[in-house]
């Protein structure tokens, strides 16, 4: 089946369903996806987008191109009111009453609770989550509803504080309720760039409309929530820690444990959900494409298609030249990032500090610094703390053409990475870089198969949180001109050869276009 | 009753007499108000003498003074002092006295204006209207202020603020009349100076209980909307109290309705024990088991826990329900083996004795019910309430038309419909309790208002950029035991209103 | 008067201060002659000494109405007293304009809650079956690995340090972020303990 059926007309030919990104979180999915979005201007596009509550929108960071002719934004919740006048404990009040006698089964809460107690006939849960026959006030308010929560929490959480599940498992299945409640975007295809409430959303949608639906995985979102989940402080907080009068062992509480499991088994299932419905299922590297089958995806649908690198917007090494660093002049090292923990900014400043010892050193930080305020004011005490103030500076965001002129060693020490499109950037720029050994990085810097390897390391791979080896790193490469040259052309010759973003657009609009999907696409038995 | 069962628990600890104390503690807060204003309302008359002109007319005033007290202040009432339980259990005491005041204006102005318009309407002498407005103002507002009163100060308190109102509207009347030579006014004047005392001793009690900076921002409009039902089913209560003589006052003769008044007052007496023993009892054992089961709740108790204490709240509810008809049952045998001797003793025709006698019965499911009542307002189950007692108002409204219509005993249908009242409300009672679990949390708005989100641990995963620790927060539960003392000041008051048709019609 | 009454504090505050005094005081005057007026009357002119009393009777209502500005419902509600029940209206007044609250916290105090037994069982049935924190660390039960990380991260020794970095170092991706957030919080800690030791000691010099 093609994309395109001349039988139907949608309202867009791709419709994206994002979680918390474009266009209002800047980051490397939301550059991909405004790429793309620039990059197929023969092709219509929806954006869908999650997020947390109506309240929480900000200012969208990106302009949607002509070709963007649906935009739609779904809330998982509705927006707190300041202060309690009684009207909420009314409603609530009224819709339980009204909700009594109602005794019809729902499947949608059939599906809930199968998800957590079977949950392996994916294709049968989808079609009870696609039957739409459950509303929010059925969900909150219905005696049926709180009888499967009595019944998971038999099987699941028996023991533990009943209250602390039931609020768990509301937190958990409310923005599901409210987001399968959605009106399906009229779209020939759905392509989530995620699993978890997108992807489900897509799956859905593809299972209602009959619409085929395709996955991109940048990280592995059901991997990412379990690492969140497994350091989460509020799964701590539940009551019979509360009552136990200590700040917190080890170990879990019976509660704690159990409700970790069940949130963990949640977005596994909602990734299998979205990969058992998913036509193709795409991901950046193929450490990232292992971790999907682990995870059940069918291996014959997973296919690569790595990010790409526009070449034309960075200047080629030879007009670069004039710029770089002089022999006698400090090294220009940059740090191009979010400024949040999981770039692991402290690393890096702890290495110019080891740096900076031995050679004279400008350091430069790219990258906003709004999300994690702490995080921020604790690098800058850092930065003091250590005497950087003239070798460390924060320099907030930039555009590429502003920072890559100015850099002569990229470094990136993040703690976990998917494909950074920051290693790619300085590829084109034939600058050689530090990264850590993360994601897709040593693919990146070291080459993925054998003729990859051949072209030469762009770079040097780091350990994770080992600020001494960054340092070493970037001091071989400043004390050695033709090393950073040689690296620097390598970084250039592989980005031109594997990572062109026109190879990506391509292969998208191949996608789009021309793919045969599978007969099993989009078949809906509700 | 902040501490009241504990003190209930403390007494019965001590032995018999300590008990005996307990249970007249509790007779005393439920029945002495109503007690001593019955008492002033019928000796008064006879102090200042059945000569004094215009005494019939102006009891008469009284009589729709405390009437359209009882029924506009009652749902007044029953929001103020609803919405100040709430807030007690909130820790928001500052939230009260805004709306407390503005629910006492409110009390105080609609009495006043609908006893005037009444009043005038049925064309009363000026002084009568005046002075009836006048009373009805200060017992609408006193009405209302001792019902919030119940949760904020001590049983001592309240009961120190109407006792002494009692004997100074007593004093005060019978100087003014014998004394000061004022006539009319004299005595009115003399009525409201107690019911005044009361009022301004039941406001320093709530107000010093209360901080001196108060938010005046707090709305108590929205309470009438959020507790319509609690009002409903208390409004509904008092009217199926008293539709009985109201009845037989329109279909029968005058004195026929005096004797019935008469007689259902004195049937009203024998709930003292029974009332006294339900006060007890719910504020001591019932009370610890449900805060126990929220308790329990709160503190991440399993679901196997929670459905024992819910098992354990029905028959705590059982046992309540035994206890107090076992009471009041032998109360009633006891009363009607002296109803003979008693009627001879008060001189009551025949007719009144038989009255006398059915309207013992009636009393018995009305205490019973009353009990019944005070569980489904504790439990928070307002609409429940309000279906019971609308279906108690209409069975004893409709069953005593039918035995008039009939030829039978008035007392009789009345006595028929408490019991099918009382039977519906403990139906309910056993429905519900149960599945108190169940309807607590299934009644949790599925979201908070910010001020509010603290409590417990849950969870947003809305977004990939913002996996905040979002937390929901377990609400409050269900009411606390405060606002339950809102019904028996209204059955008193009620039983006031009884007195008071018998009082007058009978002279 | 109606001005004084549309006034409506945000705070309104109660309090038996020389103003409210005055007021009461003031208004208990009026009334006590509208009183004298109305029952024994001072002339022959009976409509005349009524419509004085009267006027007496609402002129007594405004000093209480000029405490709205500060005591908000309490001095609305007076006022209504003061109105609709001739002279003893001042009584009520009083009582809701000059009693002082006792309790001026606000939020009532709330039982503490009982210390219920720590899952000790629970606790040591894991730690009896527990294996050393390197060998947890790299187990297949993502509790006890967690456990192991908490443990690891919370001890800030070179040998636990060690062992986190042996973790992040390895071939596991996911265990390498926990092990390098880990690392991180045990750095974000010592910088912590070096800023208030810091701190402490300015102090000490201080002094």
């Amino acid at each position: 089946m093609s994309l395109v059926d001349p039988a139907v007309d949608p309202a867009t030919d791709i419709c994206f369903v994002l979680e918390g990104t474009y266009p209002y979180v800047r980051g490397g999915v939301a550059t991909w996806v405004h790429r793309l979005l620039h990059g197929l201007p023969d092709i219509r596009f929806g954006v869908v987008h999650i997020g947390p509550e109506k309240s929480s929108r900000s200012r969208p960071y990106y302009t949607s191109p002509p070709n963007v002719t649906v935009r739609e934004d779904l809330f998982c919740r509705e927006k707190a009111p300041d202060d309690d006048d009684g009207s909420l404990r009314r409603m609530a009040r009224a819709q339980r009453h009204r909700l009594a006698g109602t005794r019809e089964h729902s499947r949608v809460l059939s599906a809930i609770r199968r998800l957590h107690l079977e949950g392996e006939d994916e294709a049968g849960l989808l079609d009870d989550f696609a039957a739409d026959d459950l509303t929010v006030e059925a969900f909150l308010h219905g005696p049926e509803a709180y009888h499967v929560v009595e019944e998971l929490y038999a099987s699941l959480a028996p023991g533990c504080s009943f209250i602390d599940f039931f609020w768990h498992f509301r937190a958990m299945h409310l923005p599901l309720v409210r987001l399968l409640s959605a009106t399906p975007v009229s779209a020939g295809a759905y392509h989530a760039v995620c699993t978890g409430y997108a992807g489900l959303l897509a799956a859905v949608w593809s299972r209602r409309t009959g619409s085929p639906m395709l996955l991109t995985e940048h990280g592995i979102y059901a991997r990412e929530r379990r690492l969140e989940l497994e350091r989460a402080s509020w799964l701590e907080r539940t009551r019979d820690r509360r009552h136990t009068g200590r700040s917190g062992g080890p170990f879990d509480t019976p509660t704690a444990s159990a409700l970790r499991r069940m949130w963990t088994r949640f977005f596994a299932v909602l990734a299998r959900l979205a990969y058992g419905q998913a036509s193709v299922i795409v991901s950046l590297s193929d450490a990232s494409r292992q971790r999907q089958i682990a995870d059940g995806a069918d291996p014959a649908r997973t296919r690569i298609i790595p990010n790409g690198i526009d070449l034309d917007l960075f200047p080629a090494p030879t007009e670069l030249e004039p710029k770089r660093a002089s022999a006698h002049g400090p090294i220009r090292v940059g740090f191009v990032g979010r400024l949040v923990p999981i770039k692991d900014v402290i690393t890096f400043v702890r290495a110019c500090f080891l740096v900076s010892s031995a050679i004279p050193l400008d350091a430069s930080i790219y990258g906003p610094t709004n999300e994690d305020p702490a995080y921020v004011r604790r690098c800058r005490r850092l930065v003091a703390h250590l005497g950087l103030e003239r070798v460390v500076s924060f320099r907030g965001s930039a555009p590429a053409s502003q920072i890559y002129p100015g850099v002569d060693i990229l470094v990136l020490t993040s703690l976990s990475e998917g494909q950074p499109l920051v290693v790619l950037e300085a590829g084109a720029a034939a600058i050689p870089v530090v990264v850590s050994d993360v994601g897709a990085c040593r693919e990146l810097v070291e080459g993925g198969d054998e003729p990859d390897r051949a072209l030469g390391p762009a770079g040097i791979v780091t350990r994770l949180a080992a600020p001494e080896e960054t340092a070493a790193a970037i001091l071989r490469l400043a004390r050695d001109p033709a090393l950073r040259e040689a690296m620097g052309e390598s970084g250039r010759r592989r980005v031109s050869a594997r990572y062109r973003e026109s190879g990506t657009l391509a292969a998208y609009h191949n996608l789009y276009r021309s793919t045969a999907w599978p007969e099993s696409a989009g078949v809906s038995n509700t | 009753m902040a501490g009241i069962g504990w003190r209930l628990e403390h007494l019965i600890h001590r032995g018999v007499a300590g008990a005996a104390a307990a249970y007249a503690t509790g007779a005393a807060v439920m029945a002495l108000p109503w007690v001593l204003t019955t008492a002033v309302l019928v000796t008064l008359p006879l102090l200042v003498g059945r000569d004094l002109p215009g005494l019939a007319a102006a009891l008469g005033g009284v009589n729709v003074a405390y009437a359209i007290a009882l029924l506009v202040a009652g749902p007044v009432q029953v929001v103020v002092s609803r919405f100040a339980a709430d807030r007690l259990y909130e820790g928001r005491r500052g939230a009260i006295p805004g709306p407390l005041f503005r629910g006492l204006a409110l009390a105080l102005l609609a009495c006043a204006a609908v006893t005037a318009a009444t009043l005038a309407a049925l064309r009363a002498p000026v002084t009568i209207v005046l002075g009836a407005s006048v009373l009805a103002a200060a017992v609408g507002a006193q009405w209302t202020a001792l019902s919030a009163g119940n949760g904020l100060c001590t049983p001592g308190s309240v009961l120190v603020a109407v006792g002494s109102g009692a004997l100074t509207s007593f004093a005060c009347a019978a100087a003014l009349v014998k004394v000061g030579g004022l006539g009319l006014p004299g005595f009115f004047l003399g009525l409201v100076a107690g019911q005044v005392l009361t009022l301004a001793l039941a406001l320093r009690g709530i107000l010093r209980a209360l901080p001196d900076e108060a938010d005046e921002g707090a709305r108590l409009a929205p309470a009438f909307g959020d507790y319509r039902a609690l009002a409903g089913a208390g409004l509904a209560f008092n009217a199926s109290l008293w539709v009985d003589k109201l009845l037989v006052w329109r279909l029968f003769d005058p004195l026929s309705a005096s004797h019935y008044a008469s007689a259902s007052t004195l049937a009203w007496f024998s709930t003292i024990p029974c009332l006294s023993w339900i006060f007890v009892e719910v504020e001591t054992r019932f009370h610890r088991r449900f805060h126990g089961f929220f308790r329990a709740l709160e503190d991440g108790a399993t679901l196997t826990d929670l459905r024992r204490r819910a098992h354990g709240l029905g028959n705590e509810a059982a046992r309540l329900l035994r206890g107090a008809t076992s009471a009041q049952a032998g109360v009633l045998v006891l009363l009607e083996l002296a109803a003979g001797p008693v009627a001879r003793r008060l001189q009551l025709p025949a007719e009144a004795v038989l009255a006398y006698r059915i309207l013992l019965v009636a009393a018995t499911a009305q205490a019973v019910g009353l009990l019944g009542l005070i569980l489904l307002y504790y439990f928070d189950l307002r609409r429940e309430a309000f279906t019971a007692t609308s279906g108690l108002l209409a069975a004893v409204a409709t069953l005593t038309t039918g035995a008039i219509l009939a030829g039978l005993p008035p007392g009789a249908g009345t006595a028929a419909g408490c019991t099918l009242g009382a039977l519906l409300i403990w139906r309910l009672v056993f429905a519900c309790i149960p599945r108190v679990l169940e309807h607590t949390l299934l009644e949790q708005p599925g979201v908070w208002p910010r001020r509010r989100r603290a409590m417990t641990a849950g969870a947003n995963y809305a977004s990939r950029g913002s996996t905040r620790s979002g937390s929901i927060p377990y609400s409050r539960i269900a009411l606390s035991t405060e606002s339950a003392g809102t019904l028996p000041s209204s059955a008193s008051a009620c039983s006031v209103a009884t007195t008071m048709f018998s009082a007058s019609i009978s002279k | 008067m109606i001005a004084m009454l549309l006034v409506r504090p945000r705070i309104s505050r109660s309090g038996c201060s020389g103003r409210v005094v005055g007021a009461l005081v003031l208004a208990g005057a009026l009334e006590a002659v509208a009183a004298c007026l109305g029952a024994h009357g001072l002339s022959r002119n009976a409509t005349l000494e009524l419509a004085s009393a009267a006027v007496l009777h609402a002129l007594a209502a405004l000093p209480v109405a000029a405490l709205a500005r500060r005591m908000g419902s309490r001095a609305r509600f007076g006022m209504l007293a003061v109105l609709a029940i001739p002279c003893l209206g001042v009584g009520i007044a009083a009582a809701s304009c000059a009693t002082h609250g006792r309790d001026a916290s606000g939020p009532m105090r709330r039982r503490p809650h009982r210390a219920a037994p720590w899952p000790v069982a629970e606790a040591w049935r894991r730690l009896g079956r527990a294996p050393a924190l390197g060998d947890a660390l790299v187990g297949e039960d993502p509790e006890l690995r967690r456990a192991a990380l908490l443990t690891l991260s919370r001890r800030q020794d070179p040998a636990a340090i060690a062992l986190l970095r042996r973790a992040a170092w390895g071939p596991d991706p996911e265990l390498a972020l926990s092990a390098g957030i880990a690392l991180d919080e045990v750095g974000e800690r010592a910088e912590r303990q070096e800023r208030e030791s810091q701190v402490a000691e300015r102090r000490h010099v201080a002094r």
